[in-house]
């Protein structure tokens, strides 16, 4: 301990800071010996800087719930008050989206942990939570706490998918789901499908990720077979898109550049309540049968809110 | 209980400047108010630890703003780092709750998109963790950093000063 210097305890501190939780914050080892619940400083001639580190983790938390979460986390490990504001509830109750609890109901069974904390609940809904069969996959963006869906190839109702002169589901390891859906060749193309999901209030995009070609792995490297590419540049597929409370977009567009994972966006929605479920049916179709098309690979169908930036790099 | 007969109340700052502030100001100010409540006598002068003159005028710039609805139009942004910091301790030490949300929201804002490693400098944060305890917030955080577009820092400098 510094002989030279005085010490200044902040009992007034102490008395009337009765509505906050008093905190004992550990004193740097170069200071002198920790009393609990008494905060001080050591200066020389001058009172000491006061450091944030010594600010009590309910001041710290306000501090977070302003933050995003993975921000959140990445401070958590500056000391054991960061650690501990950074469990906070009521900062982590603020980034999850406000009908939580419909989504938990939807996509878990009793299953789900009912006395989990708030940022427990946050991570679990970040993950990607299969449902309705394997079919479907849920998740909330790490960053932003903003939900996200996807729909496999299974999921969707294709029309003549049994008949296997026309489709066939692969294996892929291109995809969060275990297969997609393969064209040979058709002269119908059908894709349809739907989704009713308690999205949060918000604009949401939906695309189709469709490969031109067949890619597989040859010997560690990815390889791609187009040569049973065809009919896509001769008419534009189109795209709908419907609502249970009306809302409906129409579009079309060609179908271009074989050999990588495209996203086709076939239209927004606008969720105004969170609080009921949201019924969504879109559909995929070029079915004029003057001429076949085949050698596509249909992954799934994702929905994302529109404010995201790779959305935007989509609708490049 | 005490009451004083002006309408003013005298606070004295860590260097020594008196100000004589309205009473509804200092009722925003919860650490003042217990004192003045709890008083047995009339209090003369209060005493505010940490809270220097510049402060107490930055604290009034803000209550006049905030009584004629202007609230948004204060600013910070012209504290430098410290000074901010310093100026939001003050604030928690005196308990006032608005402008302390205030305070609270321009720091976040200031440590949006930080480092750990600027962090830790910023506030002068000791690592108090041990080795263990580290690694386990930091493999106990991972989930936060999985996924496209979010990347963990590169391990910070895990010293003990």
């Amino acid at each position: 301990m510094c002989l030279n210097s005085f010490l200044q305890i902040y009992t007034t501190q102490d008395t009337l800071h009765r509505t906050e939780q008093q905190h004992s914050t550990p004193i740097p080892a170069t200071r002198s010996s920790e009393l609990m619940g008494i905060r001080f400083s050591i200066s020389s001639s001058q009172p000491s800087k006061p450091s944030l580190g010594e600010l009590p983790e309910s001041c710290v938390a306000v501090i977070m719930e302003y933050m995003d979460p993975p921000q959140i986390c990445k401070l958590a490990s500056l000391n054991r008050a960061f650690r501990a504001a950074s469990s906070a509830d009521f900062v982590w109750e603020s980034k999850l989206p406000p009908n939580y609890h419909l989504i938990i109901r939807k996509i878990f069974d009793v299953s789900f942990p009912s006395h989990l904390e708030k940022r427990g609940i946050y991570s679990r809904l970040c993950s990607l939570n299969t449902f309705d069969g394997g079919t479907k996959k849920v998740w909330l963006d790490r960053s932003m706490g903003k939900l996200c869906l996807s729909i496999s190839a299974k999921g969707l109702s294709i029309t003549y998918i049994d008949d296997r002169r026309y489709w066939n589901h692969i294996p892929t390891e291109e995809s969060t789901f275990s297969s997609v859906a393969y064209l040979q060749q058709i002269w119908w193309f059908e894709v349809d499908g739907e989704v009713e999901f308690p999205f949060p209030a918000g604009t949401y995009s939906l695309f189709f990720r469709i490969h031109l070609g067949k890619a597989s792995k040859r010997f560690g490297r990815r390889v791609c077979n187009t040569e049973h590419v065809h009919g896509w540049d001769i008419k534009p597929v189109r795209f709908q898109l419907w609502t249970s409370d009306g809302q409906y977009v129409a579009s079309q567009c060609f179908l271009k550049g074989p050999g990588k994972w495209r996203y086709y966006h076939a239209g927004d929605f606008v969720v105004e309540d969170g609080n009921v479920s949201t019924k969504v049916k879109f559909s995929m179709t070029q079915i004029d049968c003057t001429h076949t098309k085949g050698g596509l690979c249909l992954d799934s169908v994702f929905v994302y809110p529109s404010e995201f930036r790779k959305v935007k790099e989509f609708l490049n | 209980m005490a009451s004083s007969s002006s309408n003013l109340i005298s606070l004295k700052t860590s260097d020594g400047t008196v100000f004589k502030v309205e009473r509804a100001l200092a009722k925003t100010m919860k650490t003042v108010q217990a004192i003045i409540e709890e008083a047995d006598a009339n209090i003369y002068m209060i005493p505010i630890h940490n809270v220097f003159s510049h402060h107490m005028d930055m604290i009034i710039d803000y209550y006049k703003l905030s009584v004629a609805g202007k609230s948004k139009e204060f600013s910070v942004e012209k504290l430098d780092n410290d000074e901010l910091k310093d100026f939001l301790l003050a604030v928690h030490y005196l308990n006032m709750e608005d402008l302390f949300e205030v305070l609270t929201q321009a720091v976040a804002d200031r440590l949006e998109k930080k480092s750990v490693g600027y962090v830790r400098k910023y506030f002068g944060i000791e690592n108090d963790f041990t080795p263990e305890e580290y690694a386990a917030i930091r493999k106990k955080n991972d989930w936060a950093f999985k996924g496209d577009d979010i990347e963990p820092e590169e391990d910070e400098e895990k010293q003990e000063e």
